[in-house]
């Protein structure tokens, strides 16, 4: 089984989730790597991918698994980046002997947003995780505005803008749902062509860890 | 997000060719739809691979944005733009349109007005691209005649990149570009015709490609960022039809029947399957049951297709070409048939080669092989059409309930009726023929859907009636149209081929404005009649149509050219292909 991170940027950002799975297919055929496929009346490839990125928000860490007898992770860097579309590229790769269920284990995801003015405001973002944050949410029965604050985990204002972690997952808050508060709070102006998904982190009992170093972990 | 799927206005596809190289001329490939519509269609993919593939060339492409896209640009003031390098329209040196549908005519003019581009030709200088169009539609290209420099009949394979050769030679001398484009063939240029009582008589001669199975091929297509129409990996195997339908414009245009090899063929399939990481292949011609060959053809693309995990979509094949091979490991989803018409007289009549035994015949094989959902194709409106033969279609689809009884002993079969519009076009035998009018239309629909309402599981569907009376305006349209089309752009109508943008009483108020009479248009021609199409050499000959028309309205057949020339002209733009032998 091999994992592998790539990241998402450019115009590659306004490729949809179930696009990037359709693009990662034909990336993988054109690899002309071994694939495991279901084993149904039309074959599937068995790949999984991890929880969906807002679509415009650009990323350095997206993670998907796939099954297949290929064994050489650093060949695989080399064989993806020559045969992706335009805004992916392969980072890293590991491979294990579990299925690592990346996408069930990912708890947090850290999220850089580009913000001139962001120093300026900087108690206020660092507050936002303590006191109630309500954000519109949508539900079966409409529209709910909801506290999300317990979903904001840390939240850093620098000099070139806001470094937030933020619950992913199955708990998940949305970092564009978010952007737009912040806009309104602070009277930003936050595109989601500022957001890039920075890391995904994975809760190992004792702290956050990175997706990648959970994969050494697997192996 | 302001606009819906972005990723249609983003390019950077896989295989996207080096459009930064240093080059001599620059041309956008432009499309009157939507990004998906149009990424679906071959002969842009075509065009754009040979045009780049040229060292002196730049090809771009540029596809209607959809209403939201266009509101943006309008309220930013910002121009119509390529996808690869957001290079705006006006600054590259040819800008070409691919024109498929008649209803896509107002997007033309709606692109070119996002793009900043006077409509017509006469009001553009040399400070302008050159503008022009190829396509199916253009085998009548007057409606459109005055809005483009020049209008390529036939396929482009050749002509294009010769054009864009001259427009190297004589860059920025507009006139002498025209002048020396005209000499070739498969080349109109409405500023230089000459015309008598307002009809074009300048002739051209239909571009066609002489070999086709050492044409061009895009082996490295561009693999889109989004789901489009056809998201598959495509052969196409032949040109041309051999059957012969008095209806069918694209049996008669792409005429000769010119072969892809299947040694070539099958070369193709495994370049595209290599190079795009498709999980599908689809086979594509006018009526690939045709092909000679066939199921051995389809057996190696199959073996192909499988030991890549590759799913090998076939086509809507004839009822005539329909066999238990084919459909053989194929997967069991529905079966598409098109008889066209509901009695046996009226198959005949359209030259449809196919007996109500041929129909059961097929319908068995299919069931027991385990289909449950068929789809049915028919026309309203055909020349001599009864109300008997309107309901003879409901007669059908009991029938082929009937058969699935039989065969499976089980009542649920899912029956799609759908039903278009007969729409006399130019270069068949129909042309000629008279067009029912809307109100005559929607009766046929109405008795049809009445009837079918009798039975269970028959989903009927049907083409909007004032879609198919414009279409039969301009399908047979003159120069004069062009007002209208200006008129209803004006009027707000774009998309017109889209149902939730289609709006009628928009058309009506252009073609009151510009006092047009539709029936003029839709009316039964005389047989020594003037067309305004009639300027150019298509191969196939007026007085081979006419004797085609002649039979139909006698019932009489004429059958498919497969084996023996029925002589329609065709072979004086290249030899046809004959079937050699026994199907291997």
């Amino acid at each position: 089984m091999l994992s592998f991170g790539f990241s998402k940027k450019d115009d590659a950002v306004f490729i949809p989730h179930i696009d990037i799975m359709r693009a990662l297919h034909r990336t993988l055929r054109r690899m002309s790597i071994p694939l495991d496929y279901s084993k149904g009346f039309n074959p599937h490839m068995l790949i999984n991918l991890s929880q969906p990125l807002p679509l415009g928000v650009a990323s350095a860490d997206e993670w998907a698994t796939i099954q297949t007898d290929f064994g050489d992770p650093n060949a695989f860097v080399t064989l993806f980046n020559a045969n992706c579309p335009p805004g992916l590229a392969c980072n890293e790769c590991h491979y294990t002997t579990q299925k690592p269920n990346i996408a069930g284990n990912v708890t947090a995801s850290e999220y850089f947003i580009r913000c001139q003015e962001a120093l300026s405001i900087a108690s206020e973002i660092a507050d936002i995780g303590s006191r109630p944050l309500f954000i519109s949410t949508r539900t079966k029965t409409g529209d709910v505005d909801k506290d999300v604050s317990s979903l904001v985990y840390t939240a850093i204002a620098s000099e070139d803008g806001i470094s937030l972690r933020l619950a992913f997952g199955n708990i998940n808050l949305r970092i564009d749902k978010l952007s737009e508060k912040l806009n309104e709070l602070f009277g930003l102006e936050i595109a989601l062509s500022d957001i890039v998904r920075t890391k995904q982190m994975i809760f190992d009992g004792k702290g956050f860890i990175s997706v990648s170093d959970f994969l050494k972990g697997v192996q | 997000m302001q606009v819906e799927k972005p990723a249609r206005y983003t390019g950077g596809e896989y295989n996207t060719p080096d459009v930064q190289k240093p080059h001599k001329l620059s041309f956008c490939l432009c499309f009157a739809d939507i990004y998906e519509v149009a990424m679906s269609n071959l002969g842009i993919a075509i065009l754009y691979d040979i045009l780049n593939k040229d060292k002196d060339i730049v090809c771009e492409r540029c596809f209607a944005p959809w209403t939201d896209m266009a509101a943006l640009l309008r309220e930013h003031k910002l121009p119509l733009v390529s996808l690869e390098t957001k290079k705006p329209l006006r600054d590259f040196d040819i800008v070409g349109f691919s024109l498929q549908y008649e209803m896509a005519y107002t997007n033309v003019l709606y692109m070119f007005d996002l793009a900043g581009i006077p409509f017509r030709a006469k009001d553009r200088d040399d400070s302008y691209p050159l503008i022009v169009a190829g396509g199916p539609c253009t085998v009548n290209p007057e409606p459109v005649a005055d809005f483009f420099d020049i209008i390529f009949i036939g396929e482009g394979e050749e002509v294009d990149k010769k054009l864009c050769h001259i427009a190297i030679e004589h860059k920025g001398d507009k006139k002498a570009v025209l002048e020396a484009a005209s000499k070739l063939d498969g080349v109109y240029v409405p500023a230089l015709s000459t015309l008598k009582s307002g009809i074009n008589i300048t002739p051209v001669r239909k571009a066609a490609v002489k070999d086709l199975d050492a044409a061009p091929f895009p082996l490295k297509p561009l693999v889109p960022n989004i789901a489009i129409i056809h998201d598959r990996a495509v052969l196409e195997l032949f040109r041309g039809c051999y059957a012969g339908c008095r209806f069918c414009q694209a049996c008669f245009f792409y005429r000769p029947i010119r072969y892809r090899g299947r040694d070539t063929l099958k070369g193709y399939a495994q370049e595209l399957l290599k190079n795009t990481g498709y999980d599908e292949i689809g086979l594509s011609s006018l009526s690939t049951g045709d092909y000679e060959g066939i199921n051995c053809l389809i057996s190696e693309i199959k073996e192909l297709a499988d030991s890549n995990n590759v799913n090998l979509q076939l086509p809507s094949l004839r009822l005539d070409s329909f066999s238990a091979k084919l459909m053989k490991g194929a997967r069991k989803s529905s079966v598409t048939f098109a008889p066209e018409a509901g009695t046996q007289r009226l198959r005949d009549v359209i030259n449809k080669n196919i007996t109500d035994e041929d129909i059961d015949k097929s319908m068995r094989v299919a069931f027991e092989y385990g289909y449950k959902t068929v789809k049915l194709y028919f026309m309203l409106g055909l020349p001599t059409e009864t109300d008997e033969d309107v309901m003879g279609i409901a007669e059908i689809a009991e029938r082929v309930r009937r058969i699935y009884f039989e065969v499976t002993g089980n009542r649920y079969l899912t029956i799609n009726i759908s039903t278009a519009m007969f729409i006399p076009k130019p270069l068949t035998p129909f042309q000629w023929a008279e067009q029912i009018d809307i109100p005559e239309m929607l009766r046929r629909q109405i008795m049809l859907r009445a009837q079918l309402k009798k039975y269970r599981n028959i989903n009927f569907s049907w083409h909007s009636a004032e879609v198919s009376m414009l279409e039969g305006v301009f399908a047979r349209g003159d120069r004069k149209l062009s007002a209208l089309i200006e008129s209803a752009y004006k009027n707000g109508c774009y998309f017109d081929g889209w149902s939730e943008l289609f709006n009628y009483d928009n058309w009506k108020k252009a073609i009151a404005e510009c006092g047009v009479d539709t029936r003029e248009y839709t009316r039964e021609r005389k047989v020594d009649e003037a067309f305004p199409w009639d300027f150019i050499d298509f191969g196939v000959t007026k007085k081979y149509l006419l004797k085609e028309y002649r039979k139909g309205l006698e019932g009489e057949t004429t059958p498919p050219c497969k084996h023996l020339c029925q002589g329609c002209g065709a072979e004086s733009m290249g030899e046809c292909r004959r079937y050699g032998g026994e199907d291997a």
